[in-house]
């Protein structure tokens, strides 16, 4: 990987992606668990 | 509107306009008018893809959206950080490979010219009727405000646009789109914490909350699948992912926000900061449409949005009608409050029956208040039969003007302008680089010096900002007009998505193929929006299907033509 592809905080960009997609993951668990508590 | 307002209203709008056209008032170069030389740091880029998404629709038109059908849009950005994560790893290098300008120009270099030209066409179409759109919703704002005609409304905002992104091209609209969001985003937090300071006091933010969850404004995720219904987790996550794949991976007005960085990094970092943050900023401003419900429960609202519209109305033979619905409709409401603070006595006594039969009767007067406004919406029709009657998008507009203090109102104006302007300077630098790139600069005058091309890519970027004038102008948009812009989207999406998925993946289709099978996947795409029920979301996924499939089964039926990139 040449400098200006590697990413800044983690090794691997394959960190950066499980760190958005855990966000989204814990997003939807979030949401609908409001949606039921709620409804 | 009093003075105050509009000092603060013209002298936000003024300063970013003055500043982001002296900032950049030097760019000489087409690199520098196109890319921003390439300069631009990630979180710039992050702020600009953001604030290129989020037009002045955003921010009318959601809060209405959350109003009426509770917060389930919010799953229509679910697909959203999937669709960065597939960008970056895919589309990203190849873009800094090819040192492309437009996306587009990737195709000609996989495919064939005709292929390139027509995913711009597509593009061009879809983009420059987003366009109107973008500048139709503020324009609006304005003529209802001022009693204005639309066209000096929407001559005067395109023309702000067009001043600093002729001046400074995509780092002009960096520049600014940072100064734009900052308005944004303290505009609209400010009108959510008065929207519930505004609430009776014994009103706390938990009964807010409680109070949206029984009357089902929570309703953030459906898990249930149903192919028409248009907002669900599978539409958001399947749908919703090839619909962002093909804004963000093939639409020039996001891909040109992105390669303006310096390094392959600083662009997947931007479309990382989108992924994070993305539906965190949706969930608020839906959240805000859901303290203006809650608030509208306590304080009466009108029995129609557009006050403007209502007045013209009343001048006509339908008022006694209209004054006979609304009287009726203010009784309503009566009924509906004191069943409210009975709802409130029961959360804070927390009697479960009767939280549920207080909600059972407020959703009952709310479906009278439904009807009546309906009755309302139709005399108002019979009286002004060209009028748009669909009030949605006035809601939180009408909210802030008539409850707001003033000096916010001001700002929360100069919010809706900064969306108008950030999103359309995107969307203008885009159609400029792709007509300038892809159709005039490939194929009419392909020769000339640098400079010459930085003359036509300020001309196109006047053109298309004309054009857009034109269309809001003289456009009637039926639907919510959120809605409508994602409709447009899907229409043209899926096929330009299936178009670069072919590309990228399935190496044996050459350009022929591609192209009949793009313009067959469009033609049935058009026909499903005009003679199905198909939820719109879903034409993305069918769009870039019938490309993907049915070239390789013309590739199969045609000689071997393949140019390897």
């Amino acid at each position: 990987m040449s400098d200006s592809q590697k990413p800044p905080l983690f090794s691997s960009w394959t960190a950066w992606y499980i760190l958005v997609l855990g966000v989204l993951v814990v997003q939807i668990v979030v949401y609908r668990v409001l949606t039921v508590a709620f409804s | 509107m009093k003075t105050i307002d509009w000092v603060v209203l013209l002298l936000t709008i003024l300063f970013i306009v003055v500043y982001g056209t002296l900032k950049t008032r030097k760019t000489s170069t087409v690199e520098g008018f196109l890319k921003g030389d390439n300069t631009l740091k990630w979180w710039m880029m992050g702020i600009s893809i953001m604030a290129t998404q989020a037009s002045a629709i955003t921010f009318l038109s959601t809060p209405g959206q959350a109003i009426e059908d509770g917060m389930r849009f919010l799953q229509f950005y679910f697909g959203l950080p999937l669709a960065m994560v597939i960008i970056s790893i895919t589309m990203v290098p190849i873009y800094y490979r090819l040192k492309v300008y437009t996306a587009y120009e990737y195709l000609e270099t996989r495919f064939d010219l005709k292929t390139r030209s027509l995913a711009a066409l597509f593009f061009l179409v879809l983009r420059g009727l987003s366009a109107g759109i973008t500048l139709f919703a503020p324009a609006l704002i304005l003529s209802t405000i001022l009693e204005l005609p639309i066209m000096l409304t929407t001559v005067f905002i395109g023309t702000l646009v067009i001043v600093y992104v002729v001046s400074g091209g995509t780092k002009a609209v960096s520049i600014t789109q940072r100064q734009q969001m900052a308005v944004i985003m303290s505009g609209m937090f400010l009108a959510g914490v008065l929207a519930f300071y505004l609430l009776p006091e014994r009103v706390t933010f938990s009964d807010t909350v409680t109070i949206a969850g029984e009357l089902g404004k929570l309703n953030l995720v459906n898990l249930e699948f149903n192919i028409e219904d248009r907002y669900n987790i599978w539409s958001g996550l399947i749908a919703g992912t090839f619909l962002f794949l093909s804004y963000f991976g093939t639409d020039q007005s996001q891909v040109g926000r992105y390669l303006g960085g310096s390094s392959v990094a600083e662009s997947r970092l931007s479309l990382m900061f989108n992924g994070l943050l993305k539906i965190p900023m949706q969930f608020v401003i839906l959240f805000i449409g859901v303290l203006v419900y809650v608030f509208y429960l306590f304080i009466q609202p009108p029995v129609f949005h557009n006050q403007v519209l209502k007045e013209r109305a009343m001048k006509t033979p339908q008022a006694d009608s209209i004054r006979y619905y609304e009287e009726k409709f203010n009784t309503v409401y009566g009924k509906k409050r004191a069943a409210v603070d009975k709802l409130v006595d029961a959360i804070h006594s927390e009697d479960d029956a009767a939280i549920n039969s207080s909600s059972d009767a407020i959703k009952v007067f709310q479906e009278e208040e439904k009807a009546l406004r309906e009755a309302v919406r139709s005399s108002i029709a019979k009286a002004i039969p060209d009028a748009k009657t669909q009030d949605r998008d006035y809601i939180f507009l009408n909210f802030v003007l008539s409850n707001l203090p003033h000096g916010i109102i001001g700002l929360l104006l100069a919010v809706m302008f900064s969306a108008a302007m950030s999103s359309m300077a995107g969307e203008l630098n885009a159609l400029a680089s792709t007509t300038s790139i892809d159709i005039y600069k490939r194929s009419f005058k392909p020769d000339a010096s640098n400079s010459h091309y930085l003359m036509a890519s300020r001309i196109f970027t006047v053109v298309w900002a004309l054009l857009a004038m034109v269309f809001a102008m003289l456009a009637n948009f039926a639907e919510n007009l959120i809605q409508f812009v994602n409709i447009v989207g899907s229409l043209f999406y899926g096929t330009i998505l299936g178009i670069f998925l072919t590309a990228f993946y399935i190496r044996r289709v050459g350009g022929t193929a591609v192209f009949w099978s793009a313009i067959i996947a469009e033609a049935f795409v058009l026909y499903c929006y005009q003679f199905t029920d198909i939820a719109f979301l879903l034409y993305n996924i069918i769009g870039c299907g019938i490309v993907m499939s049915l070239s390789i089964i013309i590739q199969l039926m045609l000689p071997k033509e393949r140019k390897a990139v």
